[in-house]
């Protein structure tokens, strides 16, 4: 399943770029962790997700598995919980527009288990609701 | 047919008190002390590499009790046997997963612990690392063998059996038209009200397992348990309880269970329960057979077909659970309703990454008549004839029957012509067909289909022997016993599983009859116990047979007890036994009313014994075993078999329209006519027919497993994979078109597998009234969505 969005920001790239490319600000900037831990170019955490009427908690893993300063980011992530299993793979893109930053991402996500069956159903509204977190949460670090 | 004093009355069916008043006895409300529970965790990939299972965590957690692993079963059980010879007979089969999950569902681990809950949370903390493999889920892929499902076999083909009679060649030949066609039939479930389930206990002194299940034929799959088990049939107690809530053929494959259970009763010394929830019934509970068809079919102008050749793969999952025994079971109705004879069929039995299938009510025949009922149409539509001509050309006429087919099958009567005259007159065929015209004018999609259905019922087991002819199994066999016990009251014991068929009723009324008392004077037995009830080995309700096997084992018994009373009453009233009957329970000589009561009788039978004629054995009991001549009971070399004895059939048609702008299909009118023979009691067997044209609405409409490229199932629930209510059912109408059955022993057929009728119907329909659009339509079932994106795809482009 392929998930994309842009969004314009008030910040020039150099700045975004600092801040995502340093994995712990990525990682405070997820709802709900529970437990974080640094691991070899990335991140483990236990991660608490509310899918519709479901409630469970994934231990997932993050790798930086490309880093091209200052445009483009390669994020692999796998999560395990409520029986089911997804994997990630989130590309990140930034582009400068004058005194403002495009950034562009597109997540490959893949789900399989019970989860995969009412995951289809609900899986946009939850994406859309992370990733809203994350900008309004990367905004106020930028600050 | 008016005879008969209680057969054929629609006397109110017992059965029914007991589910609607709450007093139904279930599986899962059989109690045990200090039973322990059991949860699955499954498979969550089609197919992958079991490389660690870490359960650490798992045992840790409160009132978890113990952790199996699939890897440890090979330490414990056989795998199951197989019914062909190798190489597919060295297929390996066990309950669990051992080295990889080949399909999504698959029990990897079972957790037990002191409840279902905790057992059920415990599944959380097992941590199993996979390698996840590239599933095959397409049949046609699947036989070209690049991705196995079973290394140890070599092959994904299970097997490959080929009919041919007459000369197809020379008729295709003579042919005025060659049609090539494809045709699918879809992967659905039954979705019974209660799930599978079975419950087990260890009895260490005498080496003995109890096993409490709501299978259907308890004692076929014994022989399954038992060689999984490693002990003689002889250790193994199979009980299931008064009451089974639906099966339609899927509680056959439970067994799976039955024998984790059984193994971890012995290693616990604890009863082991375990009910399916409704997600892991509507994932493995059991499927119907996916198949594809591609049919070649040579037609005369008139309509008339000459020969037709086809090549069918049947899509069996990734374990021949009861499989492949559908790679033969659809040639009860090679030929369909017709009367063709230059016929050739070739049958790729064939695994795939999906789960294992089960008999779904129709079980095999349902996608054989699928493909018979869609190319009547499309022969109609190419030769711009009407589809009610073709059939009518091609019927078997009345005249012909008792009917030989080609392969040897003995159709027991019916009169399909005039039952589809009946059919046309009640669902005003001609009228709709000219408010399709005028709907058409107004942009409304109407479309009028029609399709019948073999329900071939009181299988005959030799068929396997087609697929190897050492297989000892052949036949079918069904066990009664009655008695009048020293009360007066009059008891009976069948073999039979009731999971919804009334077979209180419907037997009573069948021993009333022979035995001249009240229906309501006669206690079933309900439940099946092995050690304490009757039974033959192919005992249970599956094939559609009990109108028939019951009724023939029931009747063999009543017989004998009412000569055994008769020769009693002869002796006490001093009358010769011809001059004698029993009515409304009392023996009356008809020569001089001289008479004595049966519960007298009984008294002097069981108590009273002097009394007897010294060449009589005390009490009042018979049994007897009843076994139907198949008049062709083996397969020969070219697979000439009479492999059911009974066909019942039914016609179905339907007028549609599909919604210009949702893409729903609204079924305006359904008419079904039967043929079921003599029935024993039409309320039964019409809740019978009603019921199986609800699951073909379904399965058309609503039910259809969609799997993602893992081969994971995306609908195992019912908020998307729906069950048809009653209320959507509302337009339809049954009639009756009798005609007695030929084979069996008061003239009844099986019913309760029609289900097929409405699956063709609907699909013909929905492609008669998007005609104008000339849509083709190729699966056995519709989704609004995509019939949406047929009707309005010219405005979607622009």
């Amino acid at each position: 399943m392929i998930l994309k969005g842009d969004q314009i920001l008030d910040y020039k790239i150099d700045k975004i770029w600092q801040f995502i490319v340093n994995t712990d600000n990525l990682a405070k900037c997820l709802p709900n962790v529970k437990k974080l831990e640094k691991i070899e170019n990335g991140f483990s955490a236990k991660i608490e997700v509310t899918i519709g009427f479901l409630k469970g908690t994934f231990d997932s893993k993050f790798t930086y598995s490309e880093v091209k300063e200052p445009n483009y980011l390669k994020i692999n992530g796998e999560a395990k919980g409520m029986g089911s299993f997804v994997k990630l793979s989130l590309q990140i893109n930034l582009s400068q527009e004058i005194d403002k930053t495009k950034f562009s991402w597109v997540a490959d996500v893949s789900i399989t288990g019970p989860l995969a069956s009412i995951g289809n159903r609900y899986i946009n509204d939850v994406a859309e609701k992370i990733v809203n977190d994350l900008f309004s949460c990367m905004l106020s670090n930028l600050k | 047919m008016n005879e008969y004093k209680w057969i054929g009355k629609p006397i109110k069916i017992k059965d029914d008190y007991y589910p609607v008043t709450g007093k139904a006895t279930y599986l899962d409300d059989i109690e045990l002390p200090n039973t322990a529970y059991v949860a699955f965790l499954r498979s969550p990939y089609g197919h992958a590499k079991i490389k660690k299972i870490d359960y650490s965590k798992a045992l840790q957690r409160k009132g978890v009790i113990y952790v199996l692993t699939g890897k440890e079963l090979p330490n414990y059980l056989s795998p199951y046997p197989q019914i062909p010879k190798p190489p597919a007979g060295n297929l390996v089969d066990y309950p669990m997963a051992v080295e990889k999950v080949r399909y999504y569902g698959e029990p990897v681990v079972a957790v037990v612990a002191e409840d279902k809950y905790t057992a059920e949370d415990a599944l959380e903390d097992i941590d199993i690392e996979y390698e996840v493999l590239k599933p095959v889920l397409d049949v046609e892929e699947a036989v070209k063998n690049e991705i196995l499902v079973h290394e140890e076999i070599g092959t994904n083909i299970i097997w490959i059996g080929e009919w041919n009679y007459g000369d197809v060649e020379k008729a295709l030949k003579e042919a005025d038209l060659v049609i090539e066609d494809k045709f699918i039939f879809h992967r659905y479930t039954a979705a019974p009200l209660e799930t599978a389930g079975a419950m087990a206990v260890y009895d260490g002194i005498n080496d003995v397992y109890t096993i409490y299940s709501n299978n259907i034929m308890p004692m076929f799959t014994l022989p399954l348990i038992c060689t999984a088990l490693r002990v003689p049939p002889s250790k193994v107690r199979m009980i299931t309880p008064p009451n089974i809530g639906g099966s339609f053929g899927t509680k056959i494959i439970n067994y799976t269970y039955m024998t984790v259970l059984a193994l971890l009763a012995r290693l616990l010394k604890r009863p082991i329960k375990y009910v399916e929830t409704r997600t892991e019934n509507i994932t493995n509970g059991g499927h119907s057979n996916g198949r594809t068809f591609y049919v070649k079919v040579g037609v005369k102008k008139d309509g008339e077909i000459t020969g037709i050749s086809v090549t069918a793969y049947d899509d069996i999952g990734a374990y021949p659970r009861y499989e492949p025994a559908g790679a033969v079971v659809w040639s009860q109705v090679l030929h369909g309703m017709y009367r063709v004879k230059n016929i050739k069929i070739t049958f790729y039995s064939v695994l795939t990454n999906k789960p294992p299938t089960s008999p779904v009510r129709g079980y095999s025949r349902i996608q054989h008549n699928f493909m018979w009922e869609r190319l009547m149409d499309r022969i109609a539509k190419k030769l711009g004839l009407d589809p009610v001509e073709v059939r009518l050309k091609n019927y078997i006429r009345p005249e012909e029957m008792p009917y030989e087919g080609p392969s040897g099958v003995i159709y027991d009567g019916g009169n399909y012509i005039e039952a589809l005259k009946l059919l046309l007159k009640y669902l005003e065929y001609d009228k709709w067909r000219e408010l399709q015209k005028e709907y058409r004018k107004q942009g409304r999609y109407i479309g009028i289909g029609i399709s019948g259905v073999i329900d071939s019922g009181a299988n005959n087991f030799a068929q396997v022997k087609m697929i190897n002819k050492d297989f000892p199994v052949s036949g079918n066999s069904e066990a009664a016993l009655i008695m009048v016990d020293p009360g007066g009251d009059i008891i009976v014991r069948v073999g039979t599983t009731d999971s919804g068929q009334s077979h209180d009723t419907t037997f009573s009324q069948v021993v009333a009859e022979i035995l001249g008392v009240n229906p309501e004077d006669i206690k079933i037995i309900r439940g099946f116990d092995s050690w304490s009830n009757v039974w033959a080995i192919h005992s249970g309700s599956y094939a559609s047979r009990n109108a028939v096997m019951a009724t023939g084992a029931l009747i063999g018994a009543a017989r004998r007890l009412k000569e055994k009373i008769l020769k009693i009453a002869s002796f006490l009233l001093k009358e010769d036994e011809s001059n004698l009957d029993i009515n409304n329970g009392v023996i009356v000589s008809k020569v001089t009313g001289r008479s004595i009561s049966l519960r007298d009788l009984a008294t002097i039978a069981w108590t009273d014994v002097n009394l007897l004629p010294g060449d009589i054995e005390p009490g009042l009991v018979s049994f007897y075993i009843y076994r139907p001549d198949f008049r062709r009971n083996l397969p020969d070399e070219n697979k000439r078999i009479n492999n059911t004895l009974t066909y019942s059939y039914e016609l179905h048609g339907v007028v549609i329209e599909v919604d210009k702008d949702t893409g729903m299909v609204k079924i305006l009118k359904q008419v079904v006519i039967g043929d079921p023979g003599i029935m024993i009691n039409p309320l039964v067997v019409e809740g019978q027919e009603i019921g199986a044209a609800m699951h073909g609405n379904e399965a058309a409409l609503n039910f259809r497993v969609y799997f993602d490229e893992n081969g994971a199932i995306l609908n195992p629930n019912f908020l998307n994979y729906t069950p048809m209510t009653i209320d959507r059912m509302s337009n339809l109408e049954l009639y009756h078109y009798i005609t007695p059955s030929t084979s069996s022993p008061v003239g009844a057929r099986g019913v309760g597998e029609g289900g097929g009728g409405p699956i063709a119907a609907i699909i013909n329909a929905v492609e008669d009234a998007l005609e104008p659009l000339g849509v083709k339509l190729i699966m056995s079932n519709v989704v609004s969505e995509e019939l949406w994106k047929e009707v309005n795809k010219n405005d979607i482009k622009g």
